[in-house]
């Protein structure tokens, strides 16, 4: 009993020390361990795949390497910068357009008073969150098509013309960005709601008593006390700034634009590789665009750490 | 102690249940047709294809007819049947992603056409299939489909002839109808067109009436298919076997084959000229078409026959004037050349056990099974005074029929048994046709069929039995490019179509057209020394 008043224990008898006493604990840990072993990690033993020539009857581990065969082949196709400069696109035009609306529309939603409104309008504009892009897609091509759409047959109704909105592919891109800010923004709004509801109520009562007006309250109270949420949000967007959502771009996708608006990484393994049965392509350029999506989170993690903010790693 | 106890007597237990199933052996017997089969002491899942389709009425994957083959097949050999439901519309790409891991890969892979069955023996889908096996587990299958059917299911694998797919039976039943409205046609003061001269014609009468109202659509067309995009009727002069056997394909396309591109140009007029709907190419599985069409809005419109279809039934109920007649199919040709079509392969669907499958007996009992004449008329048919009605020593399906047991599909069961066979054994004449696919009081459009199909020349694409490797590598690619050309091709202002096309033909050329084309001839000269 003296021992533990007198000498520091040596770091072993520390280990057994706190295994003996919290066992229990550690047991319960090893469960969500063996989760993240079993399902996070031994399946990333698959990418293997990208550095081989892939036979389903030999299974991964049977087919035979092929180094960076598969990279060098889908980069050797001459549509490929095409399709990260376009998936580039879209997302930036997404992270300019997309990001700032939740923050925009939280803002908003907390400044009104009347609480029925607000609870109905949240909800309403969670909604399209919980469709899937197959039905989202299908009623706005049914919204939007030339001849029948009913957006063009009321314009043309009024003396208006028709607009090609799916066939031509900037106004194409046009509708993704519009659809996934109106599918997305909503959702979005629920951390920032979050975090603005832990602002000190005692701040604004200060900034009344200052004279402040709402505008001031919101520019100098409301943002400063989310932005660290909205840098932590930022750089988890930007990890997945080279990836897409397969089923939106795929289920808006058309003839007229599979080949140029549409045509974005996700698709792109999808119809190279998995729709060709060469899951080693799909697998390396999966495995390509990860690799520089964890860069851009690192990359983001370090400037927002440089400019004195928490980060996330 | 106490502890130990348990967990010895835990230990006691979970070995005995692991010696009681090892105890449980495998039976095999031989049925009164002379069958090999297996009760298997284990029960083993058999993961069985099958079709989905739009408009079924029931989960095709777990209905009445699928619990119907558990009993009378599955328990009796202790083998789970789950059927893996396929999108009908999309088949390649679901069987393409189902085959990624073994998990989801059903035990058996099927497909109509010939290149696409050479596609996934060259992708490896596909396991050799056992002649020796095939004699034993499938006598019922041999007799039914007969020897010439089963023989096309050899393909040449690594210098080898061997037996890749079960082909399926076919009889020569067409019940493709391509309609048109005879009233709008009796109230332009036109005649049935004749040449696709005439035909436009007509297409434009219809047009300048106004006969569906503001949206009148003259004719129905959705985005060209790669099994559709075939230019029957625009190959005179091009119908030398090889010329056939390297441009004729219903899965890559040859866009630089003269007929194909002349059948684009009537697309294009088609197009500028208002005779079809300006959102075809939006129309990826002819939902829009149909309903167009159904609607009344429509002139033109192709569809299978079915007695159970509600395409005529719809349409009558919405335009109860309607009348309705088969297009000519002459007016497909331009004046004073020949009326050629394709003639399909004389067997159905062809199924092949994939490479993941651990019971290749299994699914030759499935399939053997399927073949037994009580079995098969069964599921073709049902039971007589619910499903079908004998009228002239006929059976009629009964289309209304609405039980728990009724038809899932609108082609009643074919999906269902069309390993075996595509068309009903009783039902090849004309006249028992027109009792099994036409709705009651249109029997006169199987006669039209039939006239049609008379008038025709046909042609057979040639079937390869090597695996073409580059076609394996680029078909989907080049599927999807050809849909993009398809709808600038059709859409550019009629002026720009040479330029246009032959620009975007090339482009499709260097992405591996050439190199089949290439391959293709190098095969043929092969099989054909």
């Amino acid at each position: 009993m003296t021992g533990r008043m007198t000498a520091r224990p040596a770091r072993r008898s520390r280990f057994t020390h706190y295994m003996g006493r919290y066992w229990p604990l550690y047991v319960m840990l090893l469960f969500p361990m063996a989760f993240c072993l079993l399902f996070k990690y031994w399946p990333m033993t698959g990418l293997a795949m990208a550095f081989k020539n892939f036979k389903i009857v030999k299974g991964i581990w049977g087919s035979p390497w092929n180094g960076i065969d598969n990279f060098k082949y889908l980069f050797s196709r001459p549509e490929s910068v095409g399709v990260i400069l376009q998936t580039l696109k879209l997302n930036l035009l997404d992270l300019a357009i997309g990001f700032p609306m939740p923050i925009l529309l939280a803002i908003m939603l907390n400044e009104v008073r009347n609480k029925a409104f607000k609870r109905i309008t949240q909800t309403v504009i969670y909604l399209p969150h919980f469709l899937s892009w197959v039905i989202i897609a299908s009623l706005f091509i049914a919204m939007l098509r030339t001849e029948t759409g009913m957006l063009n047959v009321i314009a043309a109704n009024m003396g208006g013309s028709k607009v090609p909105y799916l066939e031509d592919n900037l106004l194409w891109e046009v509708v993704y960005i519009f659809i996934g800010v109106w599918q997305s923004m909503g959702w979005g709004t629920i951390i920032y709601l979050a975090a603005i509801t832990g602002i000190s109520s005692e701040l604004y009562e200060a900034a009344t008593v200052d004279g402040a007006g709402r505008f001031a309250k919101i520019w100098h109270i409301t943002l400063p006390g989310i932005r660290g949420t909205i840098v932590t949000l930022l750089i988890m967007t930007l990890g997945r700034i080279l990836g897409s959502s397969f089923e939106r771009v795929n289920s808006l996708s058309n003839p007229y634009v599979v080949l140029k608006s549409a045509n974005v990484i996700s698709t792109y393994i999808y119809r190279v590789g998995l729709s060709n049965g060469k899951y080693h392509y799909a697998t390396a350029m999966g495995l390509f665009q990860n690799v520089i999506g964890v860069l851009l989170i690192l990359i983001a993690d370090r400037t927002a750490k440089a400019m004195g903010e928490s980060g996330l790693i | 102690m106490k502890k130990l106890v348990s967990v010895f007597l835990a230990l006691v237990l979970v070995l005995s249940m692991a010696s009681f199933s090892a105890l449980a052996e495998d039976k095999v017997e031989t049925t009164a047709s002379g069958a090999k089969v297996i009760t298997y002491g284990e029960q083993i899942e058999l993961k069985v294809p099958i079709y989905q389709r739009n408009g079924i009425k029931d989960p095709i994957e777990d209905n009445w007819w699928t619990h119907w083959v558990q009993e009378n097949f599955g328990d009796k050999y202790n083998i789970k049947v789950t059927y893996v439901p396929i999108s009908r519309t999309d088949e390649v790409n679901d069987f393409t992603l189902k085959m990624g891991s073994a998990d989801t890969a059903p035990d058996m892979i099927f497909h109509y056409d010939n290149p696409q069955l050479l596609a996934y023996i060259a992708q490896e889908f596909v396991q050799e299939i056992d002649e020796e096996m095939v004699k034993e587990y499938m006598p019922d299958y041999l007799a039914y489909v007969g020897d010439a059917a089963y023989q096309a299911g050899k393909y040449n694998v690594n210098g080898k002839k061997v037996q890749m797919y079960f082909p399926a039976a076919r009889d020569a039943a067409d019940n493709w109808a391509t309609v048109i409205r005879a009233d709008w046609l009796k109230k332009v003061g036109k005649e049935m067109p004749t040449s696709v001269e005439e035909y436009l014609d007509v297409l434009r009468a219809f047009r300048d009436a106004n006969l569906g109202g503001d949206y009148t659509i003259p004719a129905t067309m959705g985005l060209p298919s790669t099994t559709g995009m075939r230019a029957d009727s625009y190959r005179t002069g091009h119908t030398d076997p090889r010329e056939i056997a390297i441009y004729s394909d219903l899965q890559v396309v040859s866009l630089d084959w003269e007929p194909i591109k002349r059948n684009y140009k009537v697309m294009n007029t088609m197009y500028n000229e208002g005779l079809v709907s300006k959102d075809f190419a939006l129309d990826t599985d002819g939902s829009q078409a149909k309903s167009d069409f159904v609607n009344g809005k429509a002139g033109v419109y192709g569809f299978y026959l079915s007695s159970n279809s509600d395409v005529i039934s719809t349409l009558m109920e919405n335009c109860p004037d309607a009348e309705l007649a088969i297009l000519d199919a002459r007016s497909g040709v331009p004046a004073g050349e020949t009326l050629y079509d394709y003639m399909a392969d004389p067997i159905g669907i062809s199924t092949g056990i994939t490479a993941y499958c651990k019971h290749p007996e299994a699914v030759m009992m499935y399939i053997n099974w399927m073949s037994q004449p009580e079995v098969l008329e069964f599921l073709e048919y049902g039971v007589e005074g619910k499903h079908h009605t004998v009228v002239n020593g006929l059976k009629v399906l009964n289309s209304e029929y609405d039980g728990e047991d009724r038809f899932v599909s609108t082609n009643a069961n074919i999906d269902l048994f069309v390993m075996v066979t595509q068309t009903r054994r009783d039902a090849t004449s004309k006249e028992a046709m027109a009792a099994t696919y036409c709705p009651n009081g249109f029997e006169y459009l199987m006669d039209q069929i039939f006239e049609n199909n008379a008038r025709k020349t046909y042609i057979q694409n040639y079937r390869f039995t090597t695996p073409i490797q580059s076609q394996a590598e680029y078909g989907e690619d080049l599927r999807t490019r050809f849909q993009a050309i398809s709808a600038q091709v059709i859409t550019c202002p009629e002026a720009e179509f040479d330029a246009t096309y032959d620009s975007l033909v090339k482009e499709y050329c260097a992405a591996g057209l050439d190199e089949i084309h290439a391959e293709k001839a190098a095969v043929y000269d092969a099989e054909n020394p």
